[in-house]
């Protein structure tokens, strides 16, 4: 459990940009994290760093993701793709 | 408004930033909670995560219900899925979808949790209107969900053309009443939960349908559906007033009648 969130808590930080890798991947790392904290043993630390790496690659991931009317997606067209959007 | 926060090096889109500090506060206020309650702080993480996440697909899967033709419904989830960042497929939410998810992510969630209904539906009953009052600062940030044309006290005129509101219109700010309307309700609820008042979580639900119901009339935003003279909020507000009130005068019964006993 502590193992997998690490790994996902890993690879949602990576790909938070994407949106739905941060999100989804994100979302798995905070659950198999939270789980493995609450079990305890001594893999409680690295169910602790992926629960914390899966926060914050949710957060980015929900920041690139929700896209109301107006926000990234519109705008990053309009403005010409996501390199303008992030001053690339 | 300002959809973006603008940081030179990279502009964070308002709105998600606004959800994102609103579920960051409400973790915090819950994990407070939890220690009011005595209960288990990554129960809460997890019943918490899995909500949230039903609770976006389900808003997205009702803002496509009612912005596209049924029989497009099926192409447009796809190209969603596929386009995230498309245009059309990522703009908008409709909050009841998300209610609805999150309700059936709070199913999973105690069930992965090993936890019983009612050990955190009454934390829900406060932090969800506190999450959705940011949300709705992020509306306005954003220029979506926007009200009736408008010339009073208080008018917002948007000049960002990005936003979906008519540039240079003076607006009712719909937006931040419901935002003020909701931080309110949350922190009555808050007291109520403190004082260790039960069912928080259908006075939530009975509650903000009669807020929605009435905000609905200074909405003017047009991708919203209809149900006859109703709006699709409108219609949901009054299913979720009548379920608000029947489930909390099942719980006055059945707690009279075990006092009786």
């Amino acid at each position: 459990m502590a193992i997998a969130a690490l790994v996902l808590g890993i690879l949602s930080l990576v790909s938070f940009w994407t949106g739905y890798g941060g999100f989804g991947l994100g979302i798995l790392a905070i659950i198999f994290g939270a789980l493995g904290l609450k079990k305890g043993g001594p893999d409680a630390g690295k169910a602790k760093a992926g629960l914390i790496m899966g926060i914050i690659a949710c957060a980015g991931g929900i920041i690139v993701l929700v896209a109301c009317v107006g926000c990234a997606a519109c705008v990053s067209q309009s403005a010409g793709g996501l390199q303008n959007l992030f001053n690339l | 408004m300002f959809p973006f926060l603008d940081l030179h090096f990279i502009k964070i889109p308002m709105y998600g930033l606004s959800i994102v500090l609103g579920i960051t506060l409400a973790v915090f206020a819950g994990h407070h909670m939890c220690r009011l309650k005595g209960r288990n702080f990554y129960d809460f993480i997890i019943i918490s995560t899995i909500s949230i996440a039903f609770g976006f697909i389900f808003a997205k899967l009702l803002y496509i219900l009612v912005s596209f033709p049924l029989s497009q419904f099926f192409k447009v989830v796809i190209n969603t899925i596929i386009h995230p960042r498309d245009a059309e497929a990522a703009s908008g939410f409709v909050f009841y979808g998300g209610l609805i998810g999150g309700l059936l992510g709070y199913f999973a969630g105690i069930k992965i949790a090993g936890c019983k209904f009612f050990d955190f539906a009454d934390f829900y009953g406060v932090l969800v209107p506190l999450i959705h009052a940011f949300g709705r600062i992020g509306c306005f940030c954003a220029g979506c969900c926007y009200g009736i044309p408008y010339d009073g006290p208080f008018a917002v005129y948007y000049k960002n053309p990005v936003s979906t509101a008519p540039v240079g219109i003076g607006l009712f700010p719909v937006q931040l009443l419901e935002s003020f309307l909701l931080f309110v309700l949350a922190a009555v609820l808050f007291v109520l939960f403190k004082k260790g008042k039960k069912f928080i979580c259908f006075v939530y639900i009975f509650s903000y349908s009669i807020i929605r119901f009435i905000i609905e009339f200074f909405r003017f935003d047009s991708e919203r559906g209809q149900i006859g003279i109703l709006s699709v909020s409108q219609f949901i507000s009054v299913i979720f007033f009548v379920c608000g009130i029947i489930l909390y005068a099942v719980y006055l019964i059945i707690k009279k009648y075990c006092r009786s006993k």
